[in-house]
């Protein structure tokens, strides 16, 4: 490894290298910010680009591109609360609030440094847990993906701990949705009431496009507000966000972190997965749950280190096995086999300076972001100055060029119509939209997973029970969702407790509560 | 909303959709009916519970409406209907002739100026045309991202 070091630090300060990695940046992160165009679109459009540089170059590029892009999200979910990719659903949770309250500069700072830190750590991760992660994430199949998916759902337990019946409800319905279209066993079409385009199923994007952003421009709309929030640029916000993430955070920051790597590393477990399932641990293990939902900057914190974290930890199985960990992911790795580079074992040999030039540029990548993202925030944070009506009726024409452009297709844009009658009404009767976006992104995953179960208990000629119970891993995470589910009952019997105390006056029983 | 009515109404929605998906499912078999058959009749018996736990809210309460933030129905059916005549209009008029329009005519409805009728006029025709500019400038030309053809245009 020692010696690829020093020239793939040479590759790394060379001009034309940092020329490209700023501008990926850049493109990268308006990309992510305009609701519709996703990180794999923004990568798969520059491959072609990539072609006429030497694959140094091109990879350098397409992983500041990936980078960018997951960031940037992280500007509409804020401003606008449009998550701008899929893996942003969860700091609209947070960062919609804090803009909401007129801290949309602090959303925004905390999105930028807590992207760069879980960058950071992911590419920490790529560089040295490389090889034994990626052979740890094999032994993930079926039953253990199934129950992967099944502890990220029981995000809702906590998301909705208040009403956890509207919350579980709500998460059936986003899961019965993604049903809708081929079944991912049988490739038998379901639920397409006589209507054959349907067959293709119900596109995540425009689903979440219209719960979160057509939802908000009724709701915006409806309000007899001016402007989308009132907001003073406060003096020193980000220094003032940066030491609150270094002393109040920084536990949250790299646990999120870390999961956002191991999340990465599975194949199919995107920034979406992570950021939800870190979001929830954060909530989980915090003293004061009660504020995350409501701009607590450990949620927002939580949810966007989580989702750049997924970056380093997508491109281990990628480079060392040449499973990509996801789809952007498997995008760059067709352009590094287009190079003629085959990954696994050779790619840290034979190549090993392209290799550690691309570990190595993620971490500049990542430094850079931070002034290119604060110039970026600026700019983009103007957007609250733009009077509400203009605001909310341009948010409609991108959401309605941003679901088109996905399948070139009019069916994703009576979804974002329909799907964001379904997430305003939603909120009138406190269903909870970000239960049903979780169902409908983890539903695929499930319905596969528990198909792939059933297959091996039939091939065992056992239930699907003994499935569940053979794997070691399978179990923690059985026990890991039970205890998800659990945990905020146990936390809200002891809250209604302790109040019934208070108010009775009597502080002894607080004790044994 | 008061709790309960918003419990019924839920319930009412949840209901709802499991009905509409509950003849498909039935005849569903094998691996694929698995999952469906699971969550259309969860979703029955959950929206059941809504609904009973909706009804005894609203009769053992009997509070009032609980007061939220005042909402303007009529400006959310104007930019709801303005939307779904905008899709339909689209694969016909060409999508920047109905952003255009959609634009121009959204916000002479719903934007309250404070000065002339004429010198609003003018100030939502230069936010129709330059959105129409930006969208095409960064998703045409930029992107290459293709917008919904018309008939017309």
């Amino acid at each position: 490894m020692t010696e690829f070091i020093v020239p793939a630090l040479g590759h790394l300060i060379e001009p034309w290298n940092i020329i490209l990695m700023v501008a990926g940046l850049t493109g990268g992160i308006i990309v992510g910010a305009l609701p519709g165009l996703t990180a794999t679109m923004g990568v798969a459009l520059m491959v072609p680009a990539t072609f006429a540089m030497n694959p140094t170059s091109g990879l350098i590029m397409l992983g500041a591109i990936y980078v960018g892009a997951i960031y940037g999200g992280s500007n509409s979910a804020v401003l606008i609360c449009t998550p701008g990719t899929p893996s942003s659903v969860a700091t609209t949770f947070d960062g919609w609030p804090m803009c909401k309250a007129g801290r949309a500069d602090f959303g925004l700072y905390t999105s930028l440094v807590s992207s760069a830190f879980g960058g950071i750590i992911g590419t920490v991760g790529l560089l040295f847990l490389a090889a034994p992660l990626a052979r740890f994430a094999l032994n993930f199949g079926g039953p253990e993906n199934f129950w992967l998916c099944l502890f990220g759902l029981s995000t809702i337990a906590v998301m909705s701990s208040d009403n956890m019946m509207k919350g579980v409800l709500s998460g059936a319905f986003g899961i019965l949705i993604s049903t809708v279209g081929l079944d991912p066993n049988a490739g038998i079409p379901r639920f397409t009431f006589g209507y054959y385009p349907l067959v293709q199923g119900i596109e995540v994007i425009p689903a979440m496009i219209g719960l979160f952003s057509f939802s908000q421009v009724l709701y915006l709309i409806g309000s007899h507000k001016p402007f989308i929030a009132e907001f003073t640029p406060t003096k020193g916000a980000f220094m003032q966000v940066t030491r609150e993430l270094a002393t109040k955070c920084k536990v949250v920051l790299m646990r999120s972190s870390l999961i956002g790597t191991l999340v990465g590393m599975l194949p199919g477990a995107g920034g979406e997965i992570a950021s939800i399932i870190a979001y929830n641990e954060s909530k989980r293990w915090d003293k004061h749950p009660e504020k995350y939902g409501k701009g607590s900057i450990e949620g927002l914190a939580s949810s966007e280190s989580a989702n750049n974290a997924v970056i380093g930890g997508a491109l281990i199985p990628m480079l060392t096995l040449g499973i990509p960990g996801s789809a952007v992911a498997a995008v760059i790795l067709g352009a590094l086999m287009a190079k003629g580079i085959q990954p696994g074992f050779k790619v840290f040999t034979t190549t090993g300076d392209l290799a550690y030039a691309f570990i190595f540029s993620q971490f500049a990548v990542n430094l850079l972001m931070l002034p290119v993202g604060y110039l970026l925030a600026k700019v983009m944070a103007k957007l609250l100055s733009i009077r509400l009506t203009f605001v909310a009726i341009a948010i409609v024409m991108l959401s309605v060029i941003g679901s088109y452009a996905i399948r070139n297709n009019m069916l994703d844009v009576w979804i974002v119509i329909i799907f964001g009658v379904i997430g305003y009404f939603a909120s009138r009767v406190s269903l909870d939209t970000g239960a049903m976006a979780l169902g409908i992104i983890l539903g695929p995953m499930i319905e596969e997973n528990l198909g792939k179960c059933v297959d091996i208990s039939k091939s065992l000629d056992g239930s699907v029970f003994d499935v569940f119970f053979a794997s070691n891993i399978t179990i923690i995470l059985m026990l890991m969702t039970a205890l998800s589910f659990v945990t905020p009952l146990i936390m809200n019997k002891r809250k209604k407790r302790r109040n019934a105390a208070c108010a009775c006056g009597t502080p002894k029983e607080d004790g044994h509560a | 909303m008061h709790k309960g009515v918003s419990d019924i109404a839920a319930g009412g929605f949840i209901g709802g959709v499991a009905l509409l998906f509950l003849p498909e499912t039935i005849a569903l078999e094998g691996v694929s009916a698995v999952l469906p058959k699971l969550l259309v009749f969860g979703m029955l018996l959950g929206s059941a519970y809504l609904i009973a736990l909706g009804v005894v809210r609203k009769v053992r309460s009997g509070e009032a409406e609980e007061e939220g933030e005042p909402t303007a129905m009529s400006r959310i059916f104007i930019i709801g209907a303005g939307s779904i005549a905008y899709v339909l209009a689209a694969p016909v008029l060409g999508f920047y002739v109905s952003s255009f329009t959609f634009l121009f005519i959204m916000a002479t409805i719903l934007l309250k100026h404070d000065g002339s009728k004429a010198k609003a006029a003018v100030l939502n025709v230069i936010f129709a045309v330059l959105m129409c500019l930006v969208v095409w400038g960064g998703f045409d030309v930029l992107l290459s991202v293709p917008t919904p053809p018309g008939i017309l245009f």
